[in-house]
């Protein structure tokens, strides 16, 4: 039996790990699919597209977009019960295979034979704590339901969630009236204007999709170079950084300490993980360069924006990244909030 | 005094960068005639350096002597160029390349306006089945500002952006599409 | 002599205007160039180099050749970035030629009886310090924290954002909740009051001022 947890308060090693997303999380879900559209708060929508893809095998072809942009690949999902699993095949750009199962992750490059194993650890934390999460979400996002039009030839329904404020973007989500899948996504930016669409241009709903053949790819990874990136966690106050104030519904997740190749002289860089619930940002530190760190600035790509920044305090100087699919001012606040202890 | 005072302003708006256009051959005036104007200067930066490394008053309190004999090395120097200048067409204007827009954030007016342009590295071929199924997407010409904005390439950028899309996936719609979304997005960079 | 109308890079920072009204003839303008980063490269300069003597004539041969190459600065870099990299090889160089010089490899603080500042471990790289300059320092330093103490909280939050968190003066609108306006006042006036009291402490002995 799972716990539910609040958005208020999470502690991730509460969690177990074993089979967390397959397993239902209490009656609250059971009645929501068998609710009519109209009845469901958004709580129970959150619950209910979430379980659609635990419980649903599909085959699709994939399309997300952004002014200027478009990638594809090729999805395969499955679920057993126990353990889920999912294939994606990049069908734009370098030949790239993920495999997904629960919070494992292959990434494979067939052109380069190299992959990368990861554990992801924010795929385990949200089914737990959707059923409460509703309340929460509704401070920020201003929840409605409508008919939606068909998507890949099924039949949806549409969640709009608007933002009540200009600190996050608004979402549209197509979900399959049946299982609930989500079939298309869209984010939105100020007046309406499209920033990113996610979708299915191609579904096969319930396709026969072998989880074992799928276990057999993701350990067979004879020939690959295979490298396993180590990530420990870490917290903003062990590191000496305190978050003075928060911006309105975000709250700082969790922190890792990891490598990339762009940190300072290849030491540990951190990374801050916050959320709303919906929008995430991520936070780098690093110790300050001045032969990488020369230009500060923001960025824009599709619906994600960046900011970097310079931040010293008491004789040292650190380099500051922020990403994520909040608007600029967003990134500003999270910036100003952050200061040495 | 007072319009002392607001001049000196400007030396320290010019510090910042956040001079109005109309403003700066006042301030270089104010600089030229005034000698007590350039020790503003000077002082205003000292004070910003210190503040921001302590360490660095150790070298303030040599500034004035360094100052006095490059000086005279200078003056050689600039009789020198002086003589080889008649007009120089220097170009300073920026690089273009691709893929991010880039904003120097002292420059935007405004912060929630700020212009959706281009994007990741690579282009598809990719013809979608079903053409229904893509909107009017924002169109980056209507809200482009060019002299605000660059396109560059920036794979430091491009490395922390995929390092988000990774671990940074704390979203309800994680499951249900971020995942996939993330996977499908993320390309290495080289 | 005036620059040209129209600033491409004016409002990103001062820099690039001061490098355009150089070329344009204006040296005044170079000399507010050193005076902003002569601190930064004197203490880049003496991380790489010990002698007392060879940090101050590095420095000079920096800027020095700063100017020279002034045309050659393209301004899709930052101007510090360009000038940093210039200190590193002037570095580098007046090393490299050091060693092939005999004179110099007879090491020159080995004095007897003579205490060498240079050598003592754990002092941070301003081995060029006489006891006047170590007390300077000090006194410069407590200036602008006492300066920035003493502040009016509006000015001195105004001037941290400014300074530290490296806002622009929108940036600092929008978190203060105040004009543009109001926000370029205070940080005007945050730095009149440090400056008056760090003024006195910068003049030369002389009392020579600018």
């Amino acid at each position: 039996m799972t716990r539910i947890i609040s958005l208020r308060w999470i502690n991730v090693a509460q969690l177990t790990l074993a089979g967390l997303l397959c397993i239902g999380v209490d009656l609250a879900t059971a009645q929501s699919v068998n609710q009519s559209g109209s009845d469901r708060g958004l709580s129970d929508w959150l619950v209910r597209i979430n379980r659609a893809s635990e419980r649903r095998s599909y085959i699709g072809t994939f399309v997300v977009s952004s002014a200027d942009q478009l990638a594809s690949s090729r999805i395969w999902h499955v679920c057993d019960g126990q353990v889920q699993m999912e294939r994606v095949d990049a069908l734009s750009g370098m030949p790239k295979t993920t495999i997904r199962r629960d919070q494992e992750v292959l990434t494979l490059l067939p052109g380069k034979l190299e992959g990368v194993v990861q554990n992801r650890e924010a795929l385990a934390i949200f089914p737990n704590i959707l059923a409460d999460s509703g309340p929460e979400l509704e401070r920020y996002y201003a929840f409605r339901h409508l008919r939606g039009e068909r998507v890949a030839g099924y039949l949806t329904d549409l969640l709009h969630l608007n933002p009540r404020d200009e600190l996050r973007f608004g979402y549209r989500i197509w979900s399959e009236r049946e299982s609930g899948l989500v079939v298309k996504l869209q984010i939105i930016g100020r007046e309406g204007r499209v920033l990113e669409q996610t979708v299915f241009s191609e579904l096969q709903l319930d396709a026969p999709v072998s989880l074992q053949q799928l276990q057999r790819m993701m350990a067979n990874t004879q020939g690959y170079r295979i490298e396993r990136p180590q990530v420990h966690k870490t917290t903003l106050e062990s590191e000496g950084w305190q978050v003075k104030a928060n911006v309105p519904g975000f709250r700082p997740l969790n922190c890792y300490g990891r490598q990339l190749e762009v940190a300072s002289d290849n030491r540990l860089l951190t990374q801050c993980i916050f959320t709303d619930g919906l929008a995430p940002v991520s936070l780098f530190l690093e110790n300050f360069d001045p032969r990488r760190h020369v230009k500060e600035g923001l960025y824009v790509s599709g619906a994600t924006h960046g900011l970097t920044r310079r931040i010293a305090s008491g004789g040292q100087a650190w380099w500051l990244t922020l990403v994520g699919e909040v608007p600029t001012q967003t990134l500003v606040a999270l910036a100003s909030s952050l200061s040495r202890r | 005094m007072q319009q002392e005072k607001n001049t000196e302003e400007l030396i320290s708006a010019l510090v910042d960068g956040e001079l109005q256009a109309d403003e700066f051959e006042q301030a270089f005036a104010l600089l030229d005639a005034h000698p007590q104007s350039k020790s503003s200067w000077h002082a205003y930066h000292v004070a910003g350096d210190v503040l921001r490394n302590s360490q660095l008053a150790n070298s303030a309190a040599r500034d004035m002597a360094f100052m006095t004999s490059l000086t005279s090395r200078l003056k050689s120097e600039q009789e020198q160029h002086r003589l080889a200048v008649v007009s120089l067409n220097i170009s300073i204007a920026p690089v273009r390349s691709a893929n991010w827009a880039f904003f120097n954030h002292r420059r935007v007016a405004g912060l929630a306006a700020i212009a959706i342009v281009a994007t990741l590295a690579w282009q598809l071929g990719f013809n979608p089945q079903g053409a229904d199924n893509f909107p009017q997407l924002a169109d980056s010409s209507e809200q482009a500002q060019p002299l605000a904005s660059k396109l560059i390439r920036d794979p430091r950028l491009d490395e922390f952006l995929a390092a988000h899309q990774q671990l940074g996936g704390a979203s309800a719609l994680q499951l249900p599409v971020g995942f996939i979304r993330n996977a499908t997005l993320d390309q290495p960079s080289r | 002599m005036s620059a040209s109308a129209s600033h491409p890079l004016s409002s990103e920072s001062p820099d690039g205007l001061l490098v355009e009204r150089t070329l344009a003839g204006d040296n005044s303008a170079f000399d507010l160039l050193v005076m902003k980063y002569q601190r930064r490269i004197h203490r880049l300069i003496a991380r790489m180099v010990r002698d007392t003597d060879l940090i101050d004539d590095i420095a000079q041969e920096t800027f020095i050749r700063a100017y020279r190459a002034l045309h050659q600065f393209r301004g899709d870099a930052q101007f510090y970035t360009w000038l940093y990299r210039i200190a590193v090889n002037t570095s580098k160089k007046f090393l490299h030629d050091l060693k092939r010089d005999p004179l110099v490899l007879t090491p020159v603080h080995e004095s007897d009886g003579e205490k060498d500042e240079t050598f003592e471990a754990g002092i941070e790289p301003s081995s060029d310090e006489t006891p006047e300059t170590v007390i300077a320092a000090r006194q410069i330093a407590q200036a602008v924290d006492a300066g920035l103490a003493a502040l009016p909280e509006d000015q001195r939050q105004a001037l941290i954002l400014r300074e530290i968190e490296g806002l622009s003066y929108e940036e600092i609108a929008t978190l203060m909740n105040s004009p543009v306006g109001t926000v370029r006042s205070r940080i005007f006036r945050a730095r009149e009051a440090i400056s008056a009291k760090l003024k006195p402490l910068l003049e030369q002995k002389t009392g020579k001022r600018w």
